[in-house]
């Protein structure tokens, strides 16, 4: 299967965010049709695939200690952005 | 359009996530977003939908999105999906293009382990600031 890689990053995500929008939870029957295409994509990776998705999904992304930004005041009809650097 | 949420805490401590909802009427587009957009040009603000109140929060994190005026949501979702898909493993903060949607998400070092759901609640204020109607308006 071409891309299953790729494919089971994306259902990893779809499926947060799926559940986001759907305040927590899905109806059993799409989570079950989640957890069969994940389980087809698994069943196509290779061994090395397998390792680096879940290292890929447990790693926690580099970036800067904190946002140096702060929130703006904007009123409808404005054009401006609602942020700006510190 | 341009949509964006913001992960904001108040020196109070009060946390949230704001949104903003701009269009770009007859400046609109068709393909990938032109230069500038939405930094120097987000558009003009149609809707927010707001937990903490502005303006002085720190925001620890947020989420742009800048697409063509009425893009349908699931194919900013799809897009976005694949975007974070390929970018997560890359620093922060990640940006790019996809499909004809704009991307860019950053967040704090702080939040960096919890990515999955912080990014989850992001996308989902942006979503929910797009298909609600503007309070003080009429049918």
């Amino acid at each position: 299967m071409r891309g299953a890689a790729a494919r089971y990053r994306e259902l990893l995500i779809e499926l947060v965010l799926e559940r986001k929008l759907n305040d927590g939870t899905l109806l059993d029957h799409v989570e079950v049709e989640r957890a069969a295409e994940l389980d087809r994509c698994w069943h196509f990776m290779s061994d090395t695939e397998q390792e680096e998705a879940e290292a890929w999904w447990a790693s926690a992304p580099t970036g800067p200690v904190e946002l140096a930004s702060f929130d703006v005041k904007v009123d409808r009809g404005d054009q401006l952005l609602p942020r700006k650097a510190a | 359009m341009y949509v964006t949420s913001q992960w904001v805490v108040a020196s109070g401590g009060a946390e949230g996530v704001n949104a903003f909802y701009y269009r770009h009427g007859s400046l609109d587009w068709s393909g990938i977003p032109p230069e500038g957009i939405p930094q120097s040009n987000p558009g003009t603000l149609v809707n927010e939908t707001v937990a903490v109140p502005p303006p002085g929060n720190r925001v620890r994190a947020y989420l742009d999105v800048a697409a063509p005026d009425g893009t349908p949501w699931p194919e900013v979702q799809q897009n976005l999906v694949a975007f974070v898909a390929d970018i997560q493993s890359e620093q922060l903060p990640w940006e790019g293009i996809r499909g004809r949607c704009y991307f860019r998400i950053e967040f704090g070092h702080d939040l960096a382990s919890s990515w999955q759901q912080v990014l989850g609640d992001l996308i989902n204020a942006a979503h929910r600031v797009l298909v609600t109607k503007p309070s003080g308006t009429s049918s």
